[in-house]
């Protein structure tokens, strides 16, 4: 190595100082996490500790989580037929918002489980309308049958009979 | 609510519900539409909707229910017809239990909710009166 070339070299880098651990923060931020889970823990009803000390549902949240399951085998599948002579809201009548329907024909197919009253009432006392139960079964099985039902209301003599025959009943936003 | 006594029903698909809601509800309704005011006994109530069941016994999703609700001064009733006496029962026959369980349900209701500003009494009473003249019940 010539003279230029040692006078350039880059000097060793000399070691920093080793940092003293600041203790005080550490701790205060360790101390605010076993806080902070404790916290979540104590709100945390939801969950339970096993016999061998790992998480698991608490046993109301299980039980919960049991009955949704068990509502969902309790599906059914209805029509809401019209009452009376007369106009109804339509939501597949392009440009028209309402449309005749004799009574006894169909306005919407739909599906409730066990719980879910607030939809069909409404429905029931505003619009005059009735509710027969069409199937009963797993919440599958109610949407396979809701879904063959819109689809092949279109083929029904009361909406074939219309100058413009309907793509699904009037009380059905979308075919699902 | 579209009218101030309103009927409906949730039946099965099948000649039981058909005894139901094929004629009854709306000649129940009208019955009692073109009737009574249920203005006249007081202000606590706008429409009273009823809605009948016809399901098999088994069926759990639709139970009977009263809930009034203040703000719209509507009181709605679910209420269960005894499906096996639906059974056997023709349709003039079902009418008659219809009008039965719905005088019934506003007596009951007279009793409870006595509280609220409305002439329950005089309104069950005019209402078996009315179901008498009709011919549907003794």
């Amino acid at each position: 190595m010539n003279a230029v070339a040692k006078k350039h070299r880059s000097l060793p880098a000399a070691p920093a100082p080793p940092k003293k651990p600041k203790r005080g923060l550490l701790f205060f931020i360790a101390l605010c996490s076993i806080l902070a889970v404790l916290a979540a823990w104590k709100g945390a009803d939801f969950l339970d500790l096993d016999e061998d000390g790992n998480l698991q549902l608490s046993s109301s949240r299980e039980d919960q989580m049991q009955q949704r399951l068990k509502r969902l085998n309790q599906c059914e599948q209805y029509v809401l037929l019209a009452k009376f002579n007369g106009f109804y809201p339509c939501y597949s009548c392009g440009v028209d918002t309402t449309v005749f329907l004799h009574a006894g024909e169909v306005w919407k197919y739909g599906i409730t489980i066990q719980g879910e009253k607030g939809r069909y009432r409404n429905w029931l006392t505003s619009l005059g309308l009735r509710y027969r139960v069409q199937y009963r079964g797993s919440i599958q099985e109610c949407l396979r049958q809701e879904t063959l039902k819109i689809y092949q209301y279109a083929l029904l003599p009361e909406n074939t009979i219309r100058t413009q025959p309907l793509i699904r009943p009037p009380g059905n936003k979308a075919d699902l | 609510m579209y009218a101030p006594f309103v009927i409906s029903s949730i039946v099965e698909d099948n000649p039981v519900g058909d005894k139901i809601d094929a004629h009854n509800v709306v000649l129940l309704e009208q019955l009692l539409n073109m009737n009574l005011q249920l203005s006249s006994y007081g202000t606590a109530l706008m429409s009273i909707a009823v809605v009948f069941i016809g399901t098999v016994p088994e069926n759990v999703i639709h139970q009977e229910e009263v809930t009034y609700a203040a703000g719209k001064k509507e009181l709605y009733l679910q209420v269960r017809l005894p499906y096996t006496a639906l059974l056997q029962a023709t349709e003039p026959e079902v009418l008659s239990l219809m009008a039965k369980k719905y005088l019934q349900t506003l007596g009951d209701l007279a009793i409870k909710e006595s509280a609220i500003d409305f002439a329950w009494e005089r309104l069950v009473l005019d209402v078996q009166r009315l179901f008498a003249a009709a011919g549907l019940i003794a």
